[in-house]
């Protein structure tokens, strides 16, 4: 134990602080300046509210359309909505008919994307032509959950067809659909444009971070580096084997907390800007396509914890490149070259992403499913075990390079 | 102080990094050659897919070159095939120019070409989004552009793909010629350098002005050997053929209003290249003066650089135009020198964003300059126990 801490102590150093400030630094301006300067509020009487404050008001402004969609939500809605000013600054013909697909914001994004999903199925995106309630469907309850869960169908089986690892079976196609009914409605609809925007940054800053782990761990078992082998670790009490083990977990340990404290930033980043509010929304009013019964803060949470499992597949990839090269700066480009193929090269559609850890981060950990036998595995387990199959496989690596480590020579 | 200078020229740029920075250029260029003819290859009428290398190789062997206007009155009908590469040409700035193709115009629509172009970038540049231009700029820019009056379509393969290329190229070259200085004031935890310097018959002072000059003199040979390598390999490739043609030829240039040909192009990308390599440096130098260790230098400049291509990728007005165009990493954007026509106004006066950046990149480098002898020469006189 004692070990451990002293190595754990030891990959605190100004290399691995100087990378974590950095990337933190980036971190912060890249969520300041482009949330500052490209999102913007349309308020109830037509007017656009730009900057930071433009989250807030739309927190303020949304608590009219929070709530749950049932009956009377839905037929409340589409009363409002048509006689909104929204709606005639949001008409496709208008002159403001880019406004949604560039960063402009207006309370009913949150229902009425919801309900338009219902409509455009695997064709939704966000834009001023899917904000519209002239739905028939909308007239019941049940109609709408009707055809919500058709369009999801059809969205998982052309997912499938174009992404899928294998196409689905007949029987699979039953329990997939199985599964979609079972998907509880009525929806909780809250404002949740904080934790979208978190888990966005955290999706584009996730690769980054990784790079972070690299030049921390990078060094972790070279000869000569500060924190790596030398004579001294080499001939110590405890020998070879638990000083490598101790260097595995605490390398491990490191990755976790430099991976929670970027979390925790993001959390602070952007709960201070647009609030964290909306945990308790239905998880299918952000992620449309959603088959599992979890809320908007539940799938927040697998994704973190998705990425957390990558970040620990790439801590064990960099720290066992640094004991087959047994040099930091050789285990810092093969890490880095390494990252960038999987980052570029490695497909990040379809169901093939979930064999990267790069990936593992994104939001199909929380809402997707993938078919083991006849069984609908969620995606979150998937990638444990994926986790562990890569983790043993490096761990394995290392041991087998700790047997043949020379110090000041070529093995 | 030439003993220095050879000295540390040697422990940075050993005969291995020159030979592994050759051949990294040799890679990069042969399978971004690669990635270009790839983009040739279409499926023709009778669906058999059509080689991008047979449709330049054919392109090539044509040697030959005439105004687009001329094709499009009809004056020289046979030079245009259907699976020519260069009735492609054609097609494309029709299609910018008309939103029609070849067939659908009319006689009056083929002898009004250029001033149909001019009257689109006249209304872009009236209805931007970004920039207000007032009458004079407007009309200046136009004048500018209705230089463009003889368009040749022809095979320039070869210059138009190094314009093109050098846009991923000129970072990437920058990148890793900055990237190389590290060790020059950054202190590795294996060489234990600062006794040897503190010892020295010469002291601090020559050592540091040494390595400066080192680091922008081998940086402009760096520089200057990178780019005649990926350009003798292009032009090896593709030929050298229609140097000497308006860019507007090129559809992504169409409306660009320089009346430069490829060449000049090529000139003004390198220089302005020049520029973002010394920026590049002079962060490096001042990044490595006050971190010291390699590794930790390394850490910072990587998440700079990654900052300054995520800065890219937002391309929002504001930052790009205060921040973002006298960065290393958009300098080399090249096109949008070309194509976005930002202005920046100084007393009065107009200037373009290519003049304007390259003059503050000039200010950025003396000022990083400074900083880094001020931090220097405080260094040297800060009294020092080496191990304390």
């Amino acid at each position: 134990m004692g070990l451990i801490k002293f190595e754990y102590r030891k990959l605190w150093n100004k290399v691995s602080i100087s990378a974590l400030i950095a990337f933190l630094v980036f971190s912060t301006l890249h969520t300041f300046i482009y949330l500052n300067l490209q999102w913007r509020t349309l308020d109830g009487n037509g007017e656009v509210w730009e900057g930071l404050k433009a989250f807030r008001l739309l927190k303020e402004i949304s608590k009219d359309v929070e709530g749950v969609m049932d009956q009377q939500y839905l037929e409340g809605l589409v009363e409002d909505y048509d006689s909104s000013s929204e709606k005639r600054y949001l008409d496709i013909n208008g002159e403001h008919r880019g406004f949604l697909g560039t960063g402009g914001m207006t309370k009913y994004m949150f229902p009425n994307y919801c309900v338009n999903y219902a409509y455009y199925g695997p064709y939704m995106t966000n834009g001023n032509d899917k904000i519209g309630l002239g739905y028939e469907f909308l007239s019941s309850e049940r109609s709408f959950y009707d055809q919500y869960k058709e369009s999801m169908k059809e969205d998982k089986l052309m997912a499938n067809e174009y992404g899928g690892l294998f196409p689905y079976s007949a029987h699979q196609i039953s329990i997939l659909e199985d599964k979609i009914e079972k998907v509880r409605t009525p929806f909780t609809v809250e404002y949740y444009q904080g934790i979208a925007n978190m888990l966005s940054w955290y999706e584009i800053q996730f690769p980054y971070f990784l790079v972070v782990l690299v030049f921390s761990l990078a060094g972790i078992y070279a000869k000569g580096s500060e924190y790596g082998v030398d004579e001294l670790t080499l001939s110590s009490k405890n020998g070879r084997k638990k000083d490598f083990k101790a260097k595995c977990i605490s390398g491990n340990l490191f990755a976790v907390t430099a991976y929670l404290i970027f979390v925790a930033v993001l959390m602070l980043e952007h709960g201070g800007i647009a609030s964290l509010h909306g945990w308790n929304a239905s998880a299918q009013v952000f992620w449309y396509d959603c088959i599992y019964n979890i809320t908007v803060g539940g799938g927040a949470i697998l994704q973190f914890l998705g990425g957390l499992i990558g970040c620990i597949v790439i801590a064990n990839l960099v720290m066992m490149l640094s004991a087959v090269t047994g040099s930091g700066k050789a285990g810092i480009i093969a890490a880095l070259a390494i990252l960038y193929a999987l980052c570029r090269f490695y497909p990040s559609y379809g169901m093939k992403k979930i064999f990267n850890p790069v990936c593992f981060g994104n939001n199909f950990v929380a809402k997707d499913g993938m078919f083991i036998g006849e069984i609908l595995v969620p995606c979150i387990c998937i990638t444990f075990v994926l986790a562990l199959l890569y983790i043993t496989v490096f761990e394995v690596s290392i041991r087998s390079s700790a047997k043949r480590y020379h110090i000041g020579g070529r093995r | 102080m030439r003993s220095i200078i050879s000295a540390e020229w040697k422990r940075v740029l050993p005969l291995q990094i020159w030979i592994l920075f050759s051949m990294v250029i040799l890679i990069f260029t042969v399978y971004d050659d690669k990635k270009e003819k790839s983009t040739y290859t279409y499926v023709d009428a009778d669906g058999n897919l059509i080689d991008g290398r047979d449709v330049l190789k054919d392109a090539r062997q044509k040697k030959e070159m005439i105004p687009v206007e001329s094709i499009l009155l009809g004056e020289k009908k046979d030079f245009l095939t259907e699976e020519s590469l260069n009735y492609l040409k054609v097609q494309n700035l029709v299609e910018a120019n008309y939103s029609k193709q070849i067939g659908e115009l009319t006689a009056k629509e083929a002898k009004n070409f250029y001033e149909r172009r001019i009257s689109h970038i006249r209304r872009n540049l009236v209805e931007s989004s970004t920039v207000s231009y007032n009458k004079k700029e407007i009309d200046l820019l136009v004048e500018k552009a209705s230089q463009v009056n003889a368009i040749m379509i022809g095979y320039a393969e070869g210059w138009s793909s190094i314009n093109r290329g050098m846009e991923k190229f000129v970072p990437l070259l920058l990148l890793g010629i900055s990237m190389m200085f590290i060790p020059l004031f950054g202190e590795d935890a294996k060489v234990k350098m600062n006794e040897f310097i503190f010892a020295a018959k010469w002291g601090r002072r020559q050592l540091d002005f040494a390595r400066i000059f080192i680091a922008f003199g081998a940086g402009t040979l760096l520089y200057l050997y990178g780019m005649a390598e990926y350009v003798f390999i292009k032009l090896l490739d593709f030929g050298s053929e229609g140097g000497n043609f308006f860019i507007q030829g090129e559809e992504r240039m169409f409306f660009s209003v320089y009346p430069i040909s490829y060449i000049q192009q090529f000139f003004w990308n390198f220089a302005i290249g020049y520029f973002a390599l010394f920026v590049a440096i002079s962060f490096t130098l001042i990044v490595c003066i006050l971190i010291k260790k390699t590794m930790a230098c390394s850490a910072v400049l990587c998440f700079f650089w990654i900052f300054l291509l995520v800065g890219d990728q937002m391309n929002l007005y504001i930052t790009n135009h205060y921040f973002f165009n006298f960065m290393p990493y958009r300098m080399t954007k090249f096109h949008h020198y070309y194509l976005e026509n930002d202005l920046y106004r100084v007393g009065g006066e107009s200037i373009n964003s290519m003049v304007f950046t390259t003059g503050v990149a000039a200010i950025i480098v003396f000022s990083m300059l400074g900083m880094i002898a001020l931090t220097l020469w405080e260094r040297q006189n800060r009294k020092f126990v080496i191990g304390g």
